[in-house]
């Protein structure tokens, strides 16, 4: 036992101001949700339930255990770009009978429940944790198909949405289509590719040419029902395994499906979960006072690991070495982890081949990881660079990239420049990737970009002999700080499926233990050949 | 004397435990007899030996008892109440195979079996009666009001009873002369199944009467003790339900009247044994009813007040033993209330199936005069209940100094039994406890009508119904997370991004189309629940949800049975049928489907396929329990669909009928076949 003491100070009045910006933030995100929720809007969600139809959401709350939890993925997806925030689709991690499942339940209301580009990105990442974690992945169908005048976009990568489905399945992973509407011409490949198909009687409409592409086509005259109709499909072509008196029997069906799918989660990779976890020793409430606001403060993580593990129970490694970097073990809802978490922002040699062999470490006992960013980069500076911090930074960032335990990675406040790379940025594929509000993510600081830029500008203007505009240098300065902090923050970069969403720091332990018991149904491939190298 | 060294109950349930008790604390050995459907029951359980009579009626077949009674090697035969209790030749029967009969001589059981004859005997001992008028001199009944001797014409109203009967069964009020005739063939029909004896006869009725009857005891040597009177005027259709001793109307004057007609009255018939001789009692009025020749339901309510064990007496007295001295004073009250499987809401019907839980708190004492608290029940939690039998699951009975304190103590633990099963009377028993009129001694027999709607009303309701129905969903939902296979660990219903709040609904059993639904959402600020606000979840486990309502804190006691939850708490018990979220479309009862209430025999099909049916209109009539149950139809249509076949079993929940509605029906319209 090593129970963490925190040294929070919950009665300061910059706890006050912390926990007042994190809540103001949780206000902006909660209504950035809201949009999401609502879909394509008070008139066509009326639209869709004067047709006798459940909502997405609807769908999915109805296919799930009643009580169990369920973790939206990429609720922003689309935020920032033309497209409406959320993408036209709900996707997610839910438990189906007892068995984790990813969901992905296109929303009708928006647009038909056509596809755009971020549709279709959002739609890919669902399927890659359904295969990464190999979870049944569950497709609630209706929707027009490709938004038309986006479809340089869609089309020809799109067509990974069904080859991701037949390798869910070649991988073992079953894959069910429930066909509540439409679900015609690339989009009938979703039925067509699924193990499992349920059609709703009268509703599904599931063909790869309508009436009028087969009258244009062959002249023939054709109706709805008789090219795609639910009992068609059931009754002759065969695609239909399952025909749905109503929405609601849809869904039963799809949950019988899943209770008979002989689903055990292996999980024998991890050490098994003992039945009682003890929650943390602190408040996690008190998360929301920890991160300050201007992030240039280091804050230690020691405060957010002891509101986050099992009983604030955390066993530190080498933690008299490479201070700026915590790393230790731990448990989290009764899974053991291995954590990595910056303390002062920088990441120097020390921190760099500490996190290598914690690393290395973490893969020999079979320990998923989790880091918890808030990091500048790599130390700059002429002693560094002579002292070898590129290779050191390459230490950790090849341990990172090789490690074959699953990572989660958790934006708390900074993550710039190669910091991002080390400590499990996007790009280097961990299972999860979730922020705070609080988070910044950019190749550096927007004032250290603008710096850069105007210390450069200055050095070319005066190379050529010229005079340097001072004002139109602040003005420059000014508006790349802008551009680099709006571009840096967590709902544009959730809004470029950059994370799997923005979640509050009090759900942090929620979230983390849903992933980890995810992740559970995916072992661990076999670690690198090497023994552990002592750095 | 002789000694009883092995005694069988010739009967079931809690008469059987309550007989096998006393036979505990003498050393004698016990020997049940049982039918069938009771082969698992607590009576066969807890006896030394117990013999297999054979179909649910063989409690009635006096040859296959006495021959159990020599099989098991008995030396004597205790008859319980009714079945074969005041049956002369079953008496003779065992006095005849040699064993000892704990019961009155067969003569004097035979003298008050018939009821006619036995009012003109004690009238003639002095005993205080009503006229009888023998309706088999009647040659027309139609013709009563012509009968010019005013001595044979029946006053109205009038009271048909059956002369074998008891309990009620067999008794038809009579206000207008037209209804003699269907009063009497019906008395006759119920009378016949009921007790093999289909002779009626009449007396005047005597309403909003008191019923008072007095306990006494006579042993071989000549002393007949009176041990007060009890109480027993709070009755449904001839029925007791609650009964008490003293009554709160008897003054020691009349005490002493009622204890002296009913020592002569045991005196003019030779009687040894317990025995209870009931009266009417209405101001100045006092006539004799009936008078029972064996151990009374309500007996325990005399037990506590007089601090005796009467069925020790009885085996004593039935050992030849004279009774001890001088008859014991009495102390304090008792109030004995019925518990019984069936629906006050609902005609009475006869309820069956599984008691899943059956407790009642506070008990310090079973099937004996003890403590304050006596329970003496035939059933226990996990027991069915079959529609065979009479419908009582127990008697409760408090003793207290005082007749409040008794019907406080008595109120107060039935409302908070747990009666997880078939719907009961409890809620009716507890208004009743509660009721002004009964706590100020109002009691007559019209108290039921009297006061119907005010007692009949269900402690729980609307408000209460609802807030339960919340607690139900949320230790439903605790019950979820607690079985949870993965994530179980996890805040219940956790979401990232809030939508919508989970949704939950209860159908009312017994309350057919009426439901309850509850939206509820946990979050880290708390249950928010549509349409509960103000309300805060305090902690919810599977069998137990406390929820504080503007303040006050209340414990709600869940109980989830396949198909049905059941709800205790302080606003009264509430019993609800969870719905599926996403039921099996094959699996709906169709609208407009008509249900067997209860398991029985369809006796009648009253109407075709494709029959256009008014609302109201019987549609199949049901036997159930000894009882005709008519299945009306819900409102005006056609019969769709008839499953139903007379003489065919049904179970409960069968469909019997489905009739479809047609709103433009009128109700004059009169094509449909009545």
């Amino acid at each position: 036992m090593a129970i963490l003491t925190s040294r929070l100070d919950a009665a300061a009045p910059e706890y006050d101001a912390r926990r007042a910006a994190m809540l103001a933030r949780l206000g902006e995100l909660a209504a950035e949700h809201a949009k999401a929720v609502a879909g394509g809007g008070p008139k066509y969600v009326e639209r869709h339930r004067a047709r006798g139809k459940l909502l997405a959401r609807e769908r999915i709350e109805l296919l799930l255990d009643p009580d169990s939890p369920f973790l939206e993925l990429s609720p922003l997806a689309a935020w920032g770009t033309d497209y409406p925030v959320g993408a036209s689709v709900v996707t997610g991690i839910g438990v189906i009978e007892g068995v984790e499942c990813v969901i992905n339940a296109s929303d009708p209301t928006v647009r038909g429940g056509a596809s755009n580009p971020w549709t279709l990105r959002k739609s890919l990442r669902a399927a890659e944790i359904a295969l990464r974690n190999r979870l049944p992945l569950v497709n609630l169908v209706e929707s027009g198909g490709a938004d038309l005048p986006a479809q340089k976009e869609i089309f020809i990568p799109g067509g990974q949405v069904f080859r991701d489905l037949t390798r869910l399945s070649a991988a073992g992973v079953p894959t069910i289509a429930l066909v509540f509407g439409n679900s015609t011409a690339g989009g009938a490949y979703v039925p067509g590719m699924s193990d499992y198909v349920v059609m709703v009687k009268d509703r599904a409409k599931v063909f790869l040419g309508g009436p009028p592409l087969v009258k244009v086509a062959t002249g023939e005259e054709a109706d709805d029902e008789s090219l795609g109709g639910a009992d068609m499909h059931a009754r002759i072509s065969g695609l239909a395994d399952y025909l749905a008196a109503d929405e609601h029997d849809a869904l039963r069906i799809g949950r019988r499906i899943v209770a008979r799918i002989n689903r055990r989660e292996p999980g024998a990779a991890l050490a098994p979960v003992p039945a009682f976890a003890p929650p943390p020793r602190y408040e996690e409430d008190e998360l929301l006072g920890i991160v300050p606001e201007d992030l240039k403060i280091p804050f230690d993580p020691r405060e957010v690991i002891a509101r986050i593990v099992d009983g604030s129970d955390f066993d530190e490694f080498k933690p008299l070495h490479g201070p700026s970097l915590v790393t230790g073990w731990a448990a989290l809802h009764g899974h053991p982890i291995g954590i990595l978490a910056n303390a002062r922002g920088v990441l120097f040699g020390a921190e760099s081949r500490k996190a290598a062999q914690f690393i290395q470490l973490a893969d020999q006992s079979r320990t998923p990881l989790i880091f918890l960013q808030n990091t500048t980069g790599y130390m700059v500076g002429r002693e560094y660079e002579q002292d070898g911090i590129i290779k050191h930074g390459a230490m950790m960032i090849n341990a990172v990239s090789n490690s074959t335990v699953p990572h989660i990675t958790i934006v708390m406040g900074a993550s710039y420049g190669a910091g991002n790379y080390g400590m499990c940025g996007r790009a280097y594929d961990p299972r999860f990737l979730f922020s705070w509000p609080s988070a910044r993510s950019a190749v550096m600081g927007p004032a250290q970009l603008a710096g850069v830029l105007s210390i450069v500008g200055r050095a070319a203007t005066e190379a050529r002999g010229q005079v340097y505009d001072e004002e139109a240098d602040v003005a420059m300065r000014h508006a790349v700080e802008a551009q680099i902090e709006a571009e840096s923050l967590p709902f544009f970069l959730s809004g470029r499926l950059y994370d799997d969403g923005v979640i509050d720091p009090r759900d942090t332990r929620t979230v983390l233990g849903l992933c980890l018991s995810a992740i559970g149904n995916a072992p661990a491939a076999a670690p690198a050949g090497y023994g552990v190298f002592r750095m | 004397m002789r000694t009883i060294n092995r005694l069988l109950v010739a009967n079931r349930g809690e008469i059987a435990r309550r007989v096998f008790r006393t036979c505990r604390d003498l050393g004698v050995e016990t020997v049940a007899v049982f039918s069938d459907v009771d082969a698992d029951a607590p009576h066969v359980t807890e006896a030394d030996q117990a013999v297999r009579l054979g179909g649910p009626r063989s409690y009635l077949d006096a040859d296959a008892i006495v021959e159990a009674a020599r099989t098991a090697g008995a030396d004597a035969v205790h008859p319980g109440y009714g079945f074969l209790s005041e049956n002369a030749e079953f008496a003779r029967a065992v006095l005849d195979a040699g064993l000892i009969w704990v019961g009155p001589p067969p003569e004097a059981v035979a003298a008050m079996g018939a009821k006619v004859e036995a009012k003109t005997l004690l009238a003639a001992a002095g005993v205080p009666v009503l006229p009888t008028y023998d309706l088999d001199d009647l040659d027309d009944l139609d013709d009563l009001d012509d009968l010019d001797d005013d001595d044979a014409r029946p006053p109205l109203p009038l009271l048909v009873k059956a002369s074998a009967g008891g309990g009620g069964r067999g008794m038809r009020i009579v206000r207008a002369a037209a209804e003699l005739p269907e009063a009497v063939a019906s008395a006759r029909r119920e009378a016949l199944a009921a007790f093999g004896d289909g002779t009626v006869f009449a007396e005047p009725l005597l309403e909003h009467a008191r019923h008072i009857e007095v306990q006494i005891l006579a042993d071989a040597h000549g002393t007949v003790w009176a041990l007060g009177e009890r109480e027993c005027s709070v009755q449904r259709r001839h029925q007791k339900i609650v009964e008490e001793s003293p009554s709160p109307a008897v003054t020691p004057e009349l005490r002493r009247e009622l204890c002296d007609a009913a020592v002569r009255a045991a005196q003019a018939i030779g009687y040894v044994g317990a025995g209870t001789v009931e009266f009417l009692v209405k101001d100045d009025v006092v006539a004799f009813l009936e008078m029972n020749t064996r151990l009374q339901v309500e007996h325990p309510v005399t037990e506590y007040v007089y601090g005796v064990d009467l069925v020790r007496l009885q085996v004593e007295i039935a050992e030849g033993a004279p009774l001890p001295g001088l008859p014991p004073s009495p102390v304090g009250h008792a109030i004995e209330a019925r518990l019984c499987a069936e629906d006050p809401a609902n005609g009475w019907r006869p309820q069956a199936g599984v008691l899943h839980r059956f407790e009642v708190p506070g008990v310090d004492a079973e099937f004996r005069a003890a403590g304050t608290l006596r329970l003496d029940s035939g059933v226990a939690g996990g027991a069915t209940v079959t529609p065979h039998y009479d419908p009582m699951l127990a008697k409760v009975i408090a003793y207290a100094p005082t007749r409040a304190g008794a019907a406080r103590r008595l109120a107060t633990a039935l409302a908070r039994a747990r009666l997880h099963g078939p719907v009961t009377n409890r809620d009716l028993l507890v208004n009743v406890l509660r009721h002004p009129a009964f706590l100020s001694g109002e009691t007559d027999t019209g108290f039921l009508d009297r006061h119907a709607a005010a007692v009949s009303a269900p402690r729980a309701g609307a408000d209460a119904v609802r807030i339960s129905a919340l607690a139900a969903a949320l230790a439903g939902a605790a019950a979820n997370r607690a079985a949870a296979r993965v994530l179980g660990e996890l805040p219940s219903g956790w979401r990232n991004v809030v939508s919508q709040p989970q949704r939950t609904a209860f159908a009312l059993p017994g309350e057919p189309g009426e439901r309850v639904e509850i939206a509820y959402l946990i979050t880290r600020d708390g249950l928010s629940a549509e349409g509960f606000d103000g309300v805060e979840l305090v902690s919810a486990t599977p069998g137990e949800v406390v929820l504080s309502v503007s303040g006050v804190r209340r414990a709600f006691a869940v109980h989830a049975r396949p198909g049905v939850t059941y709800v205790d708490s302080v606003l009264g018990a509430v019993r609800l049928a969870p719905l599926e979220r996403l039921p099996e479309p094959a699996r709906q009862v169709e609208p407009g489907s008509l249900l067997a209430p209860m398991p029985g025999t369809v006796l009648r099909v009253a109407v075709e396929p494709g029959d256009r049916v008014a609302a109201g209109q019987p549609v199949v009539v049901l036997e159930a329990m000894k009882m005709e149950h008519q299945i009306v139809s819900p409102g005006a249509g056609v019969v769709a669909a008839l499953d139903a076949v007379a003489g065919r079993q049904v179970e409960a929940g069968a469909v019997l009928a489905v009739i479809e509605e047609h709103a433009d029906d009128n109700a004059d319209d009169n094509v449909g076949t009545q």
